[in-house]
């Protein structure tokens, strides 16, 4: 990848959002230096979800800032920010289901008017073949299972090469086999220099692909290290048994 | 179409060639209406307000400006894509019943402003507008309205098979994930809103030099529901069933025109029957039948 800029690649500071009167990011200040992958843990509402919007330009935050490669991000549009590198899935998976698989990941792919269609459907192929998706290609979106939706979003990522991915909750309800595959590729994309945060509930998957977790409870951060230490650092043993007692944890 | 072409030379009575030619353009509207609609999933209820503003544009260009028909049904396209533009930017961040309620407002805004205008529209006096041609044949008009047709389906189709027509996909399916993946999502909806009004503007336009007569009644809310109803029993999803649906329409209001307004009742009902169960409209249920993949 080319050469970065001094510094972090992305460091949010001091950034909150409110919902009415619900503080769902208070003051979280959060720094990712390039090429790292880090889980973003937290129980249910937490602000997990809420951090990726913001991160990737579908909220504004209501104060504070982020810098990504540098320079402000906060307040541009997803389409903008996509564009400059940093690509999401969404914890809801939204594929779009009456086009095709290859059309899926040609939408991102012809995003950039450089790149042809040509260009644009070999790079697809070269993707969905990595994810073991290439018979599918031609079958409309609506066909697959809920697993092989969220390769397709991953797949669609890919066309983007970013250097930031954003994966809220990839592992959801899906196949073990397609988790392992999940699994290989993030580790491929972080190999390739791609900086990712990760958020799961599923603590397995943390622990075996991220050396860094940070947790959120109630909108802040309340831990940020390695898993181990965040496994048994006693705030976030506190916040996930205080969820517990609502059964909303898992 | 190659059936369309040759009708007039096989002495179709004129009566039928003038039903043909106003079926004509309302294809054009109806499919330009389902770009938008059936494409990108946005509903509007100004397709009829635009076609008129095309009219009203076009006639005064060339009667208070002077310009040739050949400059002013241009002009009436951009003035249809600029206000279209224009409304774009300010409701095609509403959804669903806002927009639909905003467009509608619109339209009537248009159509009783016209109404009420005495000096340069003639109020509802109504307009009338030079004859694109000298002869007072129709079988010129035919044409050319056919050709309107021709042109805008096939700009239309090159629009759609392109990658824009796959960001419209994208949109329609679902907008955060478009712009999550770099689709500018305003800008695309706010371009399908202006084109689809630019093509009914020009349709507008060569409709009020064929008839040469125009009144606000043209951008009525009923009028309106002509247009929706013939994409829908045609099918909107796809634009060349959208533009069966209009000339088949068409036909049908001339035929049944002895039982007067009842019409209206039972295209409605048709219209909503469709919905229900034929989603594809008529047209493409009759094409799935065809190509054999069942209803
Ligand atoms: N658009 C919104 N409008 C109002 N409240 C919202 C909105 N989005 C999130 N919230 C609230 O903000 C809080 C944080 O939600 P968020 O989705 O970020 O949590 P999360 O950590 O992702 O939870 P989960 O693990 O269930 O996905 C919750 O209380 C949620 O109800
Ligand atoms: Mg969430």
């Amino acid at each position: 990848m080319t050469l970065l800029p001094q510094g972090p690649l992305l460091e949010a500071e001091s950034v909150s959002k409110r919902f009415g009167g619900l503080r769902a990011l208070d003051a979280v200040s959060f720094t990712l230096e390039a090429g790292e992958l880090v889980g973003l843990i937290g129980p249910n509402g937490s602000g997990k979800t809420t951090f990726l919007n913001v991160l990737s330009g579908f909220y504004t935050p209501d104060t504070g800032c982020i810098r990504f490669m540098g320079r402000r991000i906060d307040g541009q549009e997803p389409a903008t920010l996509a564009a400059r590198g940093i690509a999401r899935t969404f914890q809801i998976t939204k594929i779009f289901r009456r086009i095709t698989v290859l059309e899926n990941l040609l939408v991102p792919g012809l995003t950039d008017w450089t790149i042809g269609r040509q260009a644009a459907g070999e790079k697809a192929r070269a993707i969905l073949a990595r994810l073991d998706l290439e018979r599918l290609m031609d079958a409309p979106a609506s066909s697959l299972s809920g697993g092989q939706a969220k390769l397709v979003e991953f797949g669609r990522v890919m066309m983007l090469e970013p250097r930031l991915i954003l994966l809220d909750e990839p592992f959801g309800g899906v196949h073990p086999t397609l988790k392992r595959l999940m699994h290989d590729t993030i580790r491929d994309w972080n190999a390739e220099g791609r900086s990712i945060i990760l958020i799961s509930h599923d603590m397995g998957s943390i622990f075996d692909l991220c050396a860094r977790v940070v947790a959120l409870h109630a909108g802040r951060v309340i831990a940020d290290g390695t898993p181990e230490a965040v496994r048994n650092d006693e705030a976030v043993i506190r916040a996930y048994l205080g969820v517990d007692d609502t059964g909303a944890a898992s | 179409m190659v059936a369309l072409l040759l009708l007039p030379l096989f002495g179709l009575d004129e009566y039928w060639i003038y039903i043909l030619t106003i079926g004509f353009y309302y294809a054009v509207l109806a499919a330009s209406w389902s770009l938008l609609v059936g494409y990108v999933g946005r509903i509007s209820f100004a397709h009829a307000a635009m076609s008129g503003i095309g009219a009203y544009a076009s006639i005064l260009a060339s009667t208070v400006w002077g310009l040739p028909l050949a400059l002013s049904i241009p002009f009436a396209g951009l003035s249809a894509a600029l206000i279209g533009l224009a409304i774009g930017r300010l409701c095609l961040r509403l959804h669903g019943a806002y927009l639909g309620l905003t467009t509608i407002a619109f339209s009537e805004i248009v159509r009783i402003t016209i109404t009420a205008e005495h000096e340069l529209t003639r109020g509802s006096l109504g307009l009338a507008a030079p004859a694109l041609f000298e002869t007072t044949g129709r079988v010129p008009y035919y044409y050319s309205l056919l050709a309107l047709l021709g042109v805008s389906l096939l700009v239309m189709w090159l629009i759609l098979r392109s990658r824009i027509g796959l960001f419209f996909a994208a949109i329609r399916e679902d907008e955060d994930a478009a712009a999550s993946l770099g689709v500018r999502v305003v800008r695309w909806k706010i371009f399908a809103f202006s084109f689809s009004s630019a093509v009914a503007g020009i349709a507008g336009a060569f409709y009020a030099h064929f008839v040469q007569l125009v009144a606000p009644s043209m951008m009525s809310i009923q009028e309106m529901g002509f247009i929706l109803s013939m994409a829908v029993i045609g099918g909107f999803q796809n634009i060349f069933t959208a533009a069966l649906g209009g000339i088949f329409l068409e036909i049908l209001l001339e035929v049944s025109r002895e039982i007067g307004e009842w019409r209206m009742t039972i295209f409605g009902l048709v219209v909503i029957a469709v919905l229900r169960f034929a989603p594809n409209g008529l047209f493409g249920w009759a094409q799935r039948l065809i190509v054999g993949r069942g209803p």
